[in-house]
């Protein structure tokens, strides 16, 4: 320790230095939002390498239960199609599937993540919707070459129009940040009748998520007198604990979307 | 020793706004971007204590920082030519040692030496901060041509402002 101390004492100039860089790096990447990017994605691209050096070992050990999983969803598609549901089909054809794999995920955080080991490379870009084989995942938030981080549906930040099925009314799907089983649908107005087990899908109203994809089940509600709106509890169809294989979509009509939107609102405020 | 910090603290400000007013809105190209304010650093006296230097360094680069929103990259860049400087002149002081504990400036040490010690702090502070504004590794090319042509840029207009005060001093010799 004495001989720290002594170090520390002799090299008192270089010492100084080391410590004022260190603020002045703090201050650039606090305060300028392009180095901040980068360090994030720099961030993204390390984590992304040690966790799918992680993951190489392990992905051995849920293959079973990943296989069962996938045969199920295998089973699914071809009763659709064997069942004519060609309508749909061409109504999908709006939207590209890239499969891939979840190296890393957290479930018990304010503001969880996801990575995934596909990027740009795979043709992965932000803001594409993610689903898994139960439900829907959440959003890709940051791409690098190979891995992207995706912004889950457990994140205080994450925001999702969700619908009762078989109605046409609509809420917001929101986290409150406890349970990793659970997210809230807001803004149904109380007259709606809701019983335990009904399905939740998406509205797709931003064309970030095709519409009509599984969100959770409703296991209870509580309605608010004050404001004629009742708040659902919705039970998540997926299992956030047990991320493995997913699936991002993207929307080909995305940007058409967007514009539209954006004209629209321009003109609403005009 | 009064009269010399004021004369410190005066060219500390009229370097900021020189910077801040005239150069960093001149744009000749992508390329040439003239740090001018780094002159400061440049003509510290010889026997100024170093980290001190530090400190002043990162209060300069800060205010810069300050008027063109770009908080930290001058801080880090001209810190890190304050830190340099003592060794520069370490490794350039003449066979007999510094005799005199006033700035190096022409006068003092001649123009070439001078020339060669400002071209390297001044190479050594630029580079830091292009590639601070850069960041990142794949542009490295990039930056090095830019903090050449930006130093050099830098260099001439220090030499010009020697060159000013050479004549000034000369023909008025009671301004000592």
């Amino acid at each position: 320790m004495r001989n720290l101390f002594l170090f520390l004492w002799k090299n008192q100039f270089t010492v100084l230095f080391v410590l004022i860089e260190t603020i002045g790096f703090y201050l650039l990447v606090s305060n300028n939002s392009y180095q901040q990017s980068v360090v994030h994605v720099s961030g993204v691209q390390l984590s992304g390498k040690v966790y799918d050096f992680e993951h190489s070992y392990k992905k051995y050990i849920g293959l079973l239960e990943e296989n069962e999983a996938l045969r199920n969803e295998n089973a699914l598609l071809r009763l659709a199609s064997l069942n004519g549901a060609l309508t749909q089909i061409e109504e999908i054809a709006q939207y590209d599937c890239i499969p891939t794999q979840a190296i890393n995920s957290s479930y018990n955080l304010e503001k969880n993540f996801i990575i995934v080991n596909s990027g740009s490379a795979s043709g992965l870009q932000p803001a594409n919707a993610v689903i898994g084989t139960e439900g829907i995942v959440g959003i890709v938030h940051t791409v690098t070459e190979n891995y992207a981080s995706i912004i889950p549906m457990l994140h205080s930040d994450s925001k999702i129009s969700g619908r009762l099925k078989g109605t046409n009314y609509f809420g917001q799907c929101k986290w409150e940040g406890r349970d990793d089983k659970v997210i809230m649908l807001e803004n149904i107005p109380n007259h709606v009748p809701v019983a335990q087990g009904d399905t939740i899908i998406t509205r797709g109203s931003t064309g970030i998520f095709p519409p009509g994809l599984i969100i959770g089940f409703a296991s209870s509600s509580e309605r608010d007198e004050s404001s004629g709106f009742q708040r659902i509890q919705v039970n998540l169809a997926t299992n956030f604990r047990k991320i493995n294989t997913l699936y991002v979509i993207q929307n080909r009509h995305k940007e058409e979307l967007d514009s539209l939107v954006l004209k629209t609102q321009e003109w609403i405020e005009k | 020793m009064d009269r010399e910090v004021v004369g410190q603290s005066v060219r500390f400000i009229a370097l900021i706004f020189l910077q801040v007013l005239i150069l960093n809105n001149v744009l000749f190209s992508n390329l040439f971007n003239p740090y001018l304010y780094i002159y400061f650093i440049l003509l510290l006296p010889v026997d100024f204590r170093p980290s001190l230097g530090l400190i002043v360094g990162f209060f300069l680069g800060l205010s810069i920082d300050i008027f063109s929103q770009t908080l930290g990259m001058h801080a880090i860049a001209t810190t890190f030519a304050a830190y340099c400087r003592p060794y520069v002149l370490t490794y350039m002081a003449p066979r007999d040692g510094y005799e005199f504990s006033r700035n190096p400036g022409v006068r003092q040490m001649g123009w070439l030496w001078f020339s060669t010690y400002a071209g390297i702090i001044i190479a050594l502070h630029h580079f830091v901060l292009f590639f601070v504004e850069m960041f990142r590794m794949s542009g490295l090319w990039q930056t090095l041509l830019k903090s050449l042509c930006s130093s050099i840029l830098t260099l001439i207009l220090v030499l010009i402002i020697q060159l000013i005060f050479l004549r000034s001093n000369r023909s008025n010799s009671s301004y000592e």
